[in-house]
């Protein structure tokens, strides 16, 4: 079982969507740290990360709420008008549960998770991708 | 000279008829009734009865009677008093002892004694002035009428009496004399029921 | 006829006859006109002189042959009936002085004599005189008489003042009552009106409250994000490159740390400003 999260570990093309350059920089190195992605671009544009789904195919997009221009639930919602199948981590600071809910609704999102990010945090979504 | 023997022998059955009671008319039965009521006396005297058998002019001396005498503002007592004065100096005896009786009917018998004068006793100061004017010019208005002037009225107004008072005082100098006269020309004798009271 | 017995016939009816009149007298005019037409019937005099003392005022009485005259308006009381108030014992002597108004007597020259006598009713004091000559004579034994008059006539006084002041006392209560009625409705008027202003305040207030609470949301989330990529920073610090370290994790740490920083300070600033305005408030 373990061996088989580590195969899956390593095969991941990973979208991180911040608008934070070191709050991505930080994720970036977690996911160094436990040996998760294959590839993984990190975005402080959301609309870029839109364009780039259907290029760069991702398995897996870390997705921060609190942006500018376009928030976390405007990118969920834009996403439907792509041909992606990436599954989505919602990455916030908030613990308001109204926002829980709301994220509940979306089929695509697979997990919640509150920053900072940890290495357990990391383990946490690797299982939750694995198990949908 | 008193006896208490049968009443027709103190009448005079040829003057008027004397009607008892039990012998009366219904209309004069209530009359006879109403007398005892409002004089509060068991029995009917007798200058009722020996009018009792003409109903009408019963009727009529009654009302005259009792409204003159047993109704009004003056005191019973001074009306009886008056009658009573009147009566005695005229002369007639019975309504002298009648009306004696009614204006002291708590003390005894009237005196016989002739040199009694009653006018000198009622004008005695004790009684108050009102009564004694009163007395003695209803007195002199039904015995020398003739004799009434302004002056006389003036005396019962300064004695206190208003016009109302004035009115039902002079009333009873006719009274008395239709009281006297009756009593006079009937021949009644004073009631056995009341020789009774005599001490 | 027994003359005793005449007057007390007389006596006996006459009282009955005034105390059975006065008990129906309504106000105090009637009672005086009673005492007047029937006091010829107790007794002879020229002048019956009723003085009623109270605290508040003095009442007086006066009847002759021709009037009845009642004065309520603290009349004066002439020097024997003060003498009478303060030594309270009964007199009989000469009157020739002419201390009375002509207008209501005339003081003859036929032995006229002067009666006087103190009565005491709980809180009322009262002078009762008569005037007396040989025209109209009083009698030591009309002064029985004369008792029970007094009597009779300060009962029903009394009793007519009592009224009079139950009258009184009723038609304030009246308007008392409709002046806490009144009041009753501008306080319920008030109150309506208090609450309203509460509630508006209270609506006021849960507004305020609510735009504060999401103030300080607003401000715990930024404190939180730059603090949260602080612990970031230390959660990998162990795994970077000197290289890294100084290039960015320093900087980044740097830079979070003045945001934070600055972050605080502007709500201390706000928050300060905000206490300064409640306590102006």
């Amino acid at each position: 079982m373990i061996q088989s999260l580590e195969k899956l570990k390593q095969k991941l093309d990973i979208f991180l969507v911040d608008d934070q350059k070191i709050t991505n920089f930080i994720n970036k190195k977690l996911m160094n740290i436990s040996g998760v992605g294959q590839q993984i671009y990190d975005f402080i544009n959301p609309r870029k990360a839109l364009e780039e789904l259907e290029i760069r195919k991702p398995h897996l997009i870390l997705l921060d709420l609190n942006m500018p221009d376009i928030d976390g639930w405007e990118f969920l919602e834009q996403m439907k008008n792509y041909k992606t199948t990436a599954k989505v981590v919602i990455v916030t600071s908030s613990t308001s549960k109204l926002d829980i809910q709301k994220a509940k609704k979306y089929d695509r999102v697979i997990h919640y998770l509150i920053k900072p990010l940890n290495t357990h945090a990391i383990e946490e979504l690797i299982i939750a991708y694995e198990s949908q | 000279m008193q006896t208490t023997t049968n009443t027709s022998l103190q009448m005079h059955p040829v003057r008027f008829k004397v009607v008892d009671y039990e012998d009366a008319s219904m209309q004069v039965k209530d009359i006879y009734d109403d007398t005892k009521k409002t004089l509060q006396l068991p029995f009917v005297l007798n200058w009722f009865k020996c009018q009792g058998d003409n109903a009408t002019l019963l009727a009529g001396n009654w009302a005259k009677l009792k409204s003159t005498l047993m109704q009004g503002e003056v005191p019973n007592v001074l009306k009886q008093l008056i009658i009573f004065n009147a009566s005695r100096e005229r002369g007639c005896k019975y309504c002298t002892e009648v009306h004696g009786i009614f204006a002291d009917s708590m003390s005894k018998m009237i005196s016989d004694n002739e040199n009694f004068k009653v006018t000198e006793n009622l004008n005695s100061a004790i009684i108050p002035e009102s009564y004694r004017i009163a007395i003695k010019v209803v007195t002199k208005a039904a015995l020398a009428s003739s004799q009434i002037t302004d002056a006389d009225f003036q005396e019962l107004h300064d004695a206190g009496f208003d016009r109302q008072e004035i009115q039902e005082l002079m009333a009873q100098a006719d009274l008395v004399n239709m009281l006297n006269t009756f009593a006079e020309i009937s021949g009644i004798k004073l009631d056995n029921e009341l020789l009774k009271a005599r001490a | 006829m027994d003359i005793s017995s005449i007057k007390y016939r007389i006596t006996y009816d006459a009282f009955s006859k005034f105390s059975a009149s006065i008990s129906k007298a309504e106000d105090i005019e009637t009672l005086a006109e009673i005492v007047h037409k029937k006091s010829k019937y107790l007794f002879d005099y020229k002048l019956l002189r009723i003085a009623i003392n109270t605290r508040e005022k003095v009442t007086v009485l006066n009847f002759t042959a021709e009037t009845a005259i009642y004065c309520d308006d603290n009349p004066s009381l002439y020097a024997y009936e003060l003498e009478l108030l303060d030594n309270q014992i009964p007199f009989c002597r000469k009157q020739e002085e002419k201390i009375f108004d002509a207008q209501v007597v005339q003081v003859t020259n036929m032995n006229p004599l002067l009666w006087g006598w103190h009565f005491q009713y709980n809180n009322l004091n009262v002078c009762a005189s008569i005037l007396a000559d040989d025209s109209k004579k009083f009698v030591k034994s009309d002064i029985e008489i004369l008792t029970l008059l007094v009597d009779a006539v300060i009962t029903k006084f009394k009793e007519l003042q009592f009224k009079k002041e139950l009258e009184h006392k009723n038609q304030n209560l009246k308007e008392a009552f409709l002046l806490i009625e009144k009041k009753n409705i501008e306080i319920s008027r008030i109150v309506d009106n208090q609450k309203t202003i509460i509630a508006t305040r209270t609506r006021e207030l849960l507004r305020k409250n609510y735009k504060l609470l999401k103030i300080s949301k607003l401000n715990a989330h930024n404190v939180r994000e730059p603090l949260s990529r602080i612990l970031g920073i230390v959660e990998i610090i162990d795994h970077l490159t000197t290289e890294e370290l100084h290039s960015e994790a320093l900087a980044y740490l740097k830079e979070s740390a003045q945001e934070l920083d600055c972050t605080l300070q502007q709500i201390i600033e706000m928050s300060t400003k905000e206490i300064d305005n409640f306590a102006l408030e």
